[in-house]
C-alpha cells in the first residue's frame, strides 16, 4: 500500500537509531558503518534546505505548465475540467515515477506534487457539479486525503482527512431540523475518544509502524477536537452561529454548567496525564489549550484589568517554573529540569539569534530614520520605525 | 514509546530503542559492551520537562513586561519619564552586574554559559540598555540631531557584549544597529517592509555593509576568534549583499544589465563559501536570489519583444517551466556534489 520502499523506511530508523546512539558514545565508528552497510536506504531524501528549493521549483513548475495548457487548452467549463483532472492525473504520474524510479522520499518534489495533484483533483470534482453540498465535499476530501495518506505516509494530509471527517459529522449532525442538533458536541467528542483510542491501538501494532508520524498527528488532533467540542465559548459562538439562536453575553447556554467543567478540566486532565505517563503529547496539548481556556474564561467573566491580570499572571508562571527548575534540577519521580538531548534541531542551525533580532529589531531600528535622512536626503524611503518612542 | 517517537516527529532527533540494538545484537554488529550502554543509558533517561519549562519561563516574562508596560503606558503622566528612566537604567545595570559577576572568562573559542538563565538576562540587560537610550532621546533629546553618536553607542556596547559574553542573539542585534548606524533598518523580514530602496544611494551602503559583514566572517574564521560567529555574519552579509544587487538590478532601468555582474560576483563568492563550509543553506540562497535576478533579466527582455504578442508571453511560461527543470537537476546534482553519501 505504501509507495516507498518498506525495507529502506525500516532500515531508515535502524540506522537513525544507530546514529544517535553513535553520538551518544554507546556504539564506536566500526559499529555504526557497519550497521551503515547491513541497512542500506536507497532513499533521496536531501538536506532541508535543499528539499525547500526543490518544493519551491517543483511548484512552479506545475504552476506553470498548468498556465501554458489552460493558455492553449481551455475553453468552456468542461474543458476546464478535464485540463483540471487531467493534470491532476500527470501529477499523479510523476510523483509515482519519482517515488519509484528516482526514489525520492520526502525530497520536495514529492510533496509538490502530493499537494498538487490531490489539490487539482478536488478542484476539477468540485467543478463537475453545480454548487456542491458541504457534505459531499467532505466526503471528495476525505476520500482523496486518506488514500494519499494511505499510500505516501503524509502526516499533513492525515490531519486534513480528519478535520474533513469531523466537518463531515458536523455537518451531517447539525443540519437545521434534526433532531441530532443538541448533541452535536457530544456526537463530536465521541467521534474524537473513538480516533484517540483507535490511533493508540494503531500505535502499538507493528504492521503500521511506518504510519506512527501520522498517527501522532492524529493523537494530537483527536486531544484538541476533544477539547474544543467541549469548550464554553466554541460551543455557545457556534450554536449562536449556526441555529442563529441570538443570545446576549450574560445569557448562559443549555447545560452551560457541563461545558465550563468540560473547557476547565479537559487541560488540567490531559497535564496530568502528560505527566502521570510521561507523554509528551498529551503534556504539550495540555499545555497549549491550558492558555486557551483562560482566554475563554477571561472573554466571559473579565476579574481583573487585562495588565493586572497579565502581570499577575506572569509573576505565577515565572515563580512556577523557576520553582520547578530548581526543584527538578536533582531528578524526581523520574523527571528532570535538565535538557535530556543534546542536538536539538533549533540550536544546530542557530535560529535562535536570528529570532531574537527579528522579534526584538524595533528598539534598534528605532533611530534608523534619523539615519535615512542624512545619508539619503530625503528620500522618503526610510520608513524605519514605526514611532514607538 | 510514545513520547520518544514524538521527541523524534518533533525535534528530529530519534531516540534508542532498545529492541532494535537487541536485534543488531544478535545480527553480532554491535558488541555485547556497546548493548549494555545502549541498555543503561535508556534505563538512565529521565522525561526531561526542559523545553516546557522553559517555554513556560518565556512565557511568563512576556506577560510580566506586556502587563509592565501598559501600565506605565497608562500612568505615564502620574508616574513621569525620571522614574521609568531610573527604572529602566537599574534593571540595566543590573542584568549586566550579574553578567560580570557569572560570566566566564574571556576566549577566543566558544564559551558555554555558566547557567540557564545567564543568556536572558544578558539579553534583557542589553536590550534594557536599547530602550534606555531610544528613551532618553525621545523624552529630552540628549543627542539633539547628532543620531549617529545616539546609534554608535548602543552598537559598541552591544558588539563588546556579544563578543565578551559570547552571545549569539546579542552578536544579531550589534549588527542590526550597525546597520541602523549606516542607514539602513536590517532584518531579513524588514528589509522590504520598511526600505522601500527607492533612493539607490542606499543600495550602495548596503553593498559596502555586506562587504564589511562577510570580510568580519571570514576575518573570524581565519583568526580564529570567535569562530562559531562567522555564520551570523555570513547570513546577514548574504541577505543584504544580496538584496542589494537586486534592487540595483531592479532600480537602474536603463543600464540594468550592468548589474549583473555585481550579482553574478555576490553569487560565486557566496557559492564558493557554501561549498567550502558544506552549507546548504547558503547554497539554496544563491540559487533562489540568483534565479530572481535573471528571471528579471529574462522577462523584460520578453517585454521589449512585445512585437510578438502572444508568442512572448508562451515563452515566458516555457521560460519558467524549463528553468525550474534546470534548477532542479543543478539543486540534486550540486547536493551530490557537495554530501556524495547524503543521497543515492
Amino acid at each position: 500500500m505504501i509507495a516507498y520502499n518498506r525495507t529502506s523506511l525500516d532500515n531508515m530508523i535502524i540506522r537513525k537509531q544507530a546514529d544517535e546512539a553513535f553520538g551518544a558514545g554507546c556504539i564506536s565508528p566500526e559499529e555504526n558503518t557497519k550497521i551503515g552497510v547491513n541497512y542500506p536506504v536507497y532513499f533521496y531524501t536531501p538536506n532541508i534546505f535543499i528539499c525547500i528549493g526543490l518544493f519551491l521549483l517543483t511548484t512552479v513548475i506545475v504552476a506553470f505548465s498548468l498556465g501554458l495548457l489552460f493558455l492553449i487548452g481551455a475553453g468552456g467549463i468542461n474543458s476546464v475540467i478535464f485540463l483540471l483532472i487531467f493534470s491532476a492525473l500527470v501529477c499523479y504520474g510523476a510523483l509515482e515515477y519519482t517515488v519509484h524510479k528516482r526514489r525520492h522520499f520526502r525530497s520536495g518534489v514529492d510533496y509538490a506534487l502530493l499537494w498538487m495533484s490531490a489539490g487539482l483533483l478536488f478542484t476539477g470534482l468540485y467543478l463537475t457539479v453545480n454548487n456542491m453540498s458541504t457534505t459531499s465535499q467532505c466526503i471528495i476530501i476525505f476520500t482523496i486525503s486518506l488514500l494519499f495518506t494511505l499510500r505516501f505516509i503524509n502526516h499533513i494530509m492525515a490531519l486534513v482527512a480528519y478535520m474533513a471527517l469531523l466537518a463531515f459529522i458536523f455537518n451531517i449532525s447539525a443540519e437545521p431540523g434534526g433532531t441530532t442538533r443538541l448533541i452535536t458536541p457530544f456526537i463530536l467528542m465521541t467521534v474524537s475518544v473513538a480516533c484517540w483510542f483507535l490511533c493508540f491501538r494503531f500505535y502499538i501494532h507493528e504492521n503500521f509502524r511506518h504510519y506512527r508520524q501520522c498517527l501522532n498527528v492524529l493523537k494530537v488532533s483527536a486531544l484538541i477536537s476533544f477539547y474544543l467540542a467541549g469548550n464554553y465559548f466554541v460551543v455557545r459562538e457556534l450554536s449562536n452561529y449556526m441555529f442563529g439562536s441570538f443570545q446576549h453575553v450574560g445569557e448562559r447556554i443549555s447545560l452551560g454548567w457541563l461545558f465550563w467543567i468540560l473547557t476547565v478540566a479537559t487541560p488540567v486532565l490531559y497535564i496530568s496525564q502528560g505527566i502521570w505517563k510521561k507523554d509528551h503529547i498529551f503534556l504539550w496539548v495540555g499545555l497549549l489549550l491550558m492558555a486557551a481556556t483562560v482566554f475563554t474564561v477571561r472573554h466571559y467573566y473579565s476579574v481583573l484589568p487585562a495588565e493586572w491580570a497579565m502581570m499577575f499572571g506572569g509573576i505565577g508562571i515565572i515563580a512556577i517554573a523557576y520553582g520547578l527548575i530548581r526543584y527538578l534540577k536533582i531528578p524526581r519521580y523520574g523527571l528532570t529540569s535538565q535538557e535530556n538531548n543534546n542536538k536539538h534541531l533549533l540550536e544546530k542551525f542557530q535560529i535562535e539569534s536570528l529570532v531574537i533580532a527579528e522579534t526584538f529589531a524595533v528598539p534598534a531600528a528605532a533611530p534608523a530614520p534619523a539615519n535615512d535622512f542624512q545619508f539619503g536626503g530625503g528620500s522618503g524611503g526610510g520608513g524605519g520605525a514605526g514611532g514607538q518612542y | 514509546m510514545g513520547n520518544r517517537d514524538i521527541l523524534l516527529y518533533f525535534t528530529g532527533t530519534p531516540i534508542m530503542d532498545i529492541q532494535t540494538f537487541k536485534q543488531l545484537h544478535r545480527k553480532g554488529l554491535i558488541s555485547d559492551n556497546s548493548l549494555q550502554k545502549v541498555e543503561e543509558l535508556e534505563k538512565g533517561r529521565l522525561f526531561s520537562l526542559h523545553w516546557e519549562l522553559k517555554t513556560l519561563l518565556y512565557l511568563g516574562v512576556t506577560l510580566l513586561s506586556g502587563g509592565l508596560g501598559i501600565l506605565v503606558y497608562k500612568n505615564i503622566d502620574t508616574i513621569g519619564h525620571q522614574a521609568i528612566l531610573a527604572f529602566i537604567a537599574v534593571v540595566c545595570i543590573g542584568c549586566f552586574y550579574y553578567c560580570r559577576r557569572k560570566a566566564a572568562p574571556f576566549s577566543a573559542d566558544k564559551v558555554l554559559p555558566p547557567d540557564t538563565f545567564f543568556d536572558y538576562i544578558l539579553l534583557l540587560g542589553c536590550l534594557t540598555l536599547i530602550t534606555f537610550i531610544a528613551y532618553l532621546q525621545y523624552a529630552y533629546v540628549v543627542f539633539g540631531d547628532h543620531y549617529g553618536l545616539a546609534t554608535c553607542i548602543p552598537m559598541v556596547i552591544l558588539f563588546i557584549s556579544a563578543y565578551s559574553f559570547d552571545h549569539l542573539g546579542v552578536l544579531s542585534l550589534a549588527i542590526t544597529n550597525l546597520a541602523a548606524w549606516m542607514g539602513i533598518a536590517v532584518t531579513p523580514m524588514r528589509i522590504l517592509k520598511e526600505n522601500s530602496f527607492v533612493d539607490t544611494r542606499i543600495i550602495y551602503t548596503g553593498l559596502a555593509l555586506g562587504t564589511i559583514l562577510s570580510l568580519a566572517a571570514l576575518a573570524s574564521d581565519k583568526r580564529n576568534f570567535k569562530k562559531h560567529f562567522a555564520f551570523t555574519y555570513n547570513n546577514f552579509s548574504t541577505h543584504i549583499l544580496f538584496i542589494s544587487g537586486l534592487s540595483g538590478l531592479f532600480l537602474h532601468q536603463p543600464f540594468y544589465i550592468l548589474w549583473l555582474l555585481p550579482l553574478l560576483g555576490i553569487a560565486y563568492y557566496v557559492y564558493r563559501q557554501a561549498m567550502k563550509k558544506e552549507s546548504f543553506y547558503f547554497l539554496l540562497l544563491v540559487t533562489i536570489y540568483l534565479y530572481v535576478g535573471l528571471s528579471y533579466v529574462v522577462i523584460s527582455i520578453l517585454e521589449r519583444l512585445d512585437r510578438f504578442g502572444m508568442g512572448s508571453i508562451y515563452l515566458g511560461f516555457l521560460y519558467f517551466i524549463l528553468s525550474a527543470i534546470a534548477l532542479v537537476r543543478l539543486l540534486i546534482k550540486l547536493n551530490h556534489k557537495m554530501k556524495p553519501h547524503d543521497s543515492l
